[in-house]
């Protein structure tokens, strides 16, 4: 395989092509200027948002304003759902306010872990895909719900590595393997990931993308860390696609062996 | 006539969701519309009447993850 290989490694989900496989969040950031351009320094094509209320007292739309700027691709988030009903209605409310066909399902009764109701999921998936949505599931790492997310129709299922926010990294990485290994759509890591070596070590094991905001919009530079995770989703994705060499209980030279010093000192 | 938006009471002199929208000193640059529990698309704007009574909710996109 040619080196330019990555430049022709392209992902499809719903349709849609991705050159970057580092997608990213907007939540957390210090302003809309800041976000604007971590989001360019990290090369992300698609993006997410969530969907609330508004309140008109307190009106702050400056951060869809900036993002049309850079031409990104809009995924909106479920958030706040608490169960299948909810979700269902907060991605129409998504489609009919973007006009996109994608939605993150994310539905999380529990506040303090952020954990995703997977009964829940897999309902508020299959009612989605019937209304003709490209859903992206936000699930456990659980290789069967994958699975079975990925026969209701998922677009593309988004285990998460630790709870959201928590910059843990891969705490599920045996599960996040399996669910690799059997997948039936592309495979996102969400959540958790927490510095660029968790987002390549994603990368290295085979996920087809990885989605980061915390990591990045709480750094202390979040341009330096977008740019950060994106060289880090590459150098990860290479690496994968490269294969990396068999991991060996003792060591295997890299240099010859033959005990040439040896020999030099028998004929003194 | 009086309605509750977004959870508050205002009152109206607009005749159509579209004129009610007209009267919003500020809105989001992108929005979906929620009249009595129902998503109203923005085609249907002109055509949907406003009545004495009824709830409308706006919702924005904001920050996420």
């Amino acid at each position: 395989m040619s080196e330019t290989a990555l430049t022709e490694d392209t992902l499809v989900i719903g349709g849609v092509s991705f050159k970057s496989r580092l997608f990213t969040g907007t939540g957390k950031f210090a302003s809309s200027d800041t976000l604007k351009q971590a989001i360019k320094a990290s090369g992300s094509e698609l993006v997410t948002m969530a969907v609330k209320r508004c309140d008109f007292a307190n009106l702050k739309d400056a951060i869809l304003p900036a993002l049309k700027e850079l031409s990104v691709k809009l995924l909106p988030n479920t958030s706040g759902a608490r169960d299948a009903k909810e979700a269902v209605f907060a991605a129409n409310l998504a489609r009919e306010a973007l006009g996109t066909d994608f939605i993150k399902v994310e539905i999380h009764p529990d506040q303090r872990y952020l954990l995703p109701d997977p009964v829940a999921t897999l309902e508020a998936t299959k009612e989605l895909v019937k209304q003709g949505f490209k859903v992206l599931p936000y699930c456990s790492a659980d290789p069967v719900l994958c699975l079975r997310l990925a026969e209701a129709g998922a677009s593309a299922v988004m285990p998460l590595g630790a709870p959201i926010g928590s910059n843990q990294g891969l705490t599920t990485l045996s599960m996040l393997k399996i669910i690799i290994d059997q997948k039936q759509v592309p495979v996102v890591v969400d959540a958790g990931i927490g510095s660029p070596s968790d987002a390549s070590l994603a990368m290295e094991i085979g996920a087809d993308a990885v989605l980061v905001n915390t990591a990045i919009s709480v750094a202390n530079n979040p341009v330096m860390m977008g740019r950060a995770m994106k060289l880090a989703v590459e150098a990860g994705r290479l690496g994968y696609l490269g294969g990396l060499g068999e991991v060996l209980s003792v060591a295997s030279a890299t240099s010859p062996i033959d005990s040439f010093i040896d020999e030099l000192m028998q004929k003194e | 006539m009086q309605i509750k938006l977004n959870g508050k009471k205002v009152e109206t002199q607009a005749k159509t969701i579209a004129e009610l929208i007209a009267t919003l000193p500020e809105k989001p640059s992108a929005f979906a519309l929620v009249l009595n529990g129902q998503i109203i698309p923005k085609s249907d704007f002109n055509e949907t009447l406003v009545n004495d009574g009824d709830n409308i909710e706006i919702f924005m996109l904001m920050a996420g993850g």
